[in-house]
């Protein structure tokens, strides 16, 4: 398998802040993500997220949900699945995971760097939707992927997809990037169980 | 004094007639424009995400490969879905990259990116077998019923389009392009033209050439002189970073169709046209940027528009 160097930093549970930085990334995390205006979820249709529906499901709610068990955030940049082996990592990943992290414990954040390169913002936003559709349907992907037009991950992918895994109870987490290696797997399974 | 006004009128007109050499050679004698007849998939619908091959029989059916849903897809004439058929995989009939196609006598033929070899369907997109060859295919023409030509994806060998049998066998190779072994220099699009000669566009040096049917080079044209494509070197690799040409395509009259690169005025878009003997007689411009053209028996030319989401097809009407 291939070794490669994960950008993510590991917090331990003897760190002093570990809960408070915790709690800052995914109040971040669901924050930039309650004010983005667009979702395509699992039933394989994209719709307009509703401001109500964003709070409850991004909101309070989502974090004492997430607070208590594992879940996993994916930074999905789609310009890295020309490389198939980081596409075919991913897929195999997802698909081999238990049937709640591949649902309700996932979400994923697709960089949008399409508006760079068109005038018209709306119309780009529509085509990156239209083809995350096509890519949930075809890949039986089962989380909802909000697509990130702030910008605000966009860093965060600089060194291909990536997964954030969160361990339960906010011990721990870690970042790995794909295509994850023998050992990436072995340590994301333990975190998760 | 005088010296240094000699000396600076001799730069400036050094100067002008350096940068005159980067203008297309030849000036464009006719004007085409393009008149929309027909859009498939659109912003609103689920009929195309990524489109990437096109191809279209005698009776005007088109059939599309779709590189986000690992899909063939076949439309009437009118633009209506009939036929969808693929899936992730390396099966029977599965994709992972699905890209360029081609069809003759009532068979599709289409190449993956990521899987070596070629699928061959029926019109009905039914899986009827895969031809199996070992190195990777970057585009591929079927001219007649027993005659497959493909052109090998050459990552730094000399160029070769290979000519196959119906069952895969190697009846001949054609040889083009830089015996220099240099990363991409080679990729090329081709057509053959109703002469049986080969048309072929480099994607990634300023060259479109001509070839007769026992390979022989008959001429080789520039748009833009003095233009390299740039290099950039990744784990050791030196890649091209720039497009010249994207694609080619010809008509019933054997007229070249070149898309440009990154080097055209209007990237993806600028589509030069060159006669039989090599010379550029017109430039038009898609509506939109597109990866490909295709055109078709009847002339009709078909690009992307929406990154992929929508095909277009265009009638072509000289002026």
């Amino acid at each position: 398998m291939v070794e490669h160097k994960n950008t993510g930093s590991v917090f331990k549970r003897n760190n002093s802040y570990i809960g408070l930085k915790l709690m800052f990334s995914v109040i971040f995390i669901t924050g930039v993500l309650s004010r983005s205006m667009i979702s395509v979820d699992a039933d394989f249709h994209t719709k307009p997220v509703k401001s109500s529906d964003k709070i409850e499901l991004m909101g309070r709610g989502f974090q004492e949900e997430f607070k208590k068990q594992a879940f996993l955030i994916y930074i999905i940049d789609f310009s890295d699945f020309m490389c198939m082996s980081c596409l075919n990592s991913f897929l195999e990943f997802y698909h081999m995971l238990p049937p709640p992290f591949q649902g309700e414990r996932s979400i994923g954040i697709l960089v949008d760097d399409h508006h760079y390169h068109q005038k018209n913002r709306s119309i780009s936003q529509k085509i990156v939707k239209k083809k995350l559709s096509g890519f949930i349907k075809a890949n039986r992907i089962g989380f909802p992927i909000y697509i990130d037009s702030s910008d605000s991950f966009k860093s965060l992918t600089a060194n291909g997809t990536q997964v954030m895994v969160f361990s339960g109870g906010l011990d721990s987490s870690k970042t790995y990037t794909f295509p994850l290696s023998y050992r990436d797997r072995e340590e994301i399974f333990k975190m998760l169980f | 004094m005088s010296k240094r006004i000699v000396i600076f009128h001799v730069l400036i007109l050094s100067f002008l007639l350096g940068a005159w050499d980067l203008f297309p050679k030849t000036e464009p004698q006719i004007k085409i424009r393009l008149s929309e007849v027909l859009s498939i998939g659109s912003l609103e619908d689920d009929t195309l995400f990524q489109w990437v091959g096109v191809v279209v029989d005698e009776e005007s059916n088109i059939y599309v490969s779709d590189t986000m849903d690992y899909t063939i897809k076949k439309f009437d004439a009118s633009g209506k879905l009939i036929a969808i058929k693929g899936r992730r995989g390396q099966g029977p009939g599965e994709f992972l990259s699905p890209r360029s196609l081609a069809q003759s006598n009532k068979r599709v033929y289409v190449i993956d990116e990521n899987i070596p070899g070629i699928q061959v369907f029926d019109d009905q997109l039914n899986f009827l077998n895969r031809l199996s060859i070992i190195q990777s295919i970057a585009d591929i023409e079927v001219v007649s019923p027993d005659r497959i030509y493909a052109a090998s994806l050459s990552y730094d060998k000399q160029g070769v389009i290979i000519c196959l049998d119906l069952k895969g066998g190697l009846i001949r190779e054609i040889e083009f392009g830089d015996r220099k072994k240099e990363m991409l220099k080679n990729f090329v699009n081709f057509e053959i033209g109703s002469d049986n000669c080969f048309y072929l566009v480099y994607n990634f040096d300023d060259k479109i050439e001509k070839f007769d049917p026992s390979g022989a080079l008959l001429w080789s044209t520039e748009l833009f002189k003095k233009i390299k494509s740039k290099k950039e070197k990744i784990r050791n690799i030196t890649y091209f970073t720039n497009i010249v040409y994207k694609d080619i395509a010809l008509d019933s009259s054997d007229r070249v169709y070149v898309l440009g690169g990154d080097f055209s005025d209007n990237k993806g878009k600028d589509v030069y046209v060159i006669d039989p003997d090599g010379s550029h007689i017109a430039t038009f411009t898609l509506p939109e940027s597109s990866h490909c053209i295709y055109i078709d028996h009847q002339d009709y030319l078909y690009c992307r528009a929406n990154e992929g989401v929508t095909l277009k097809k265009f009638k072509i009407i000289e002026e």
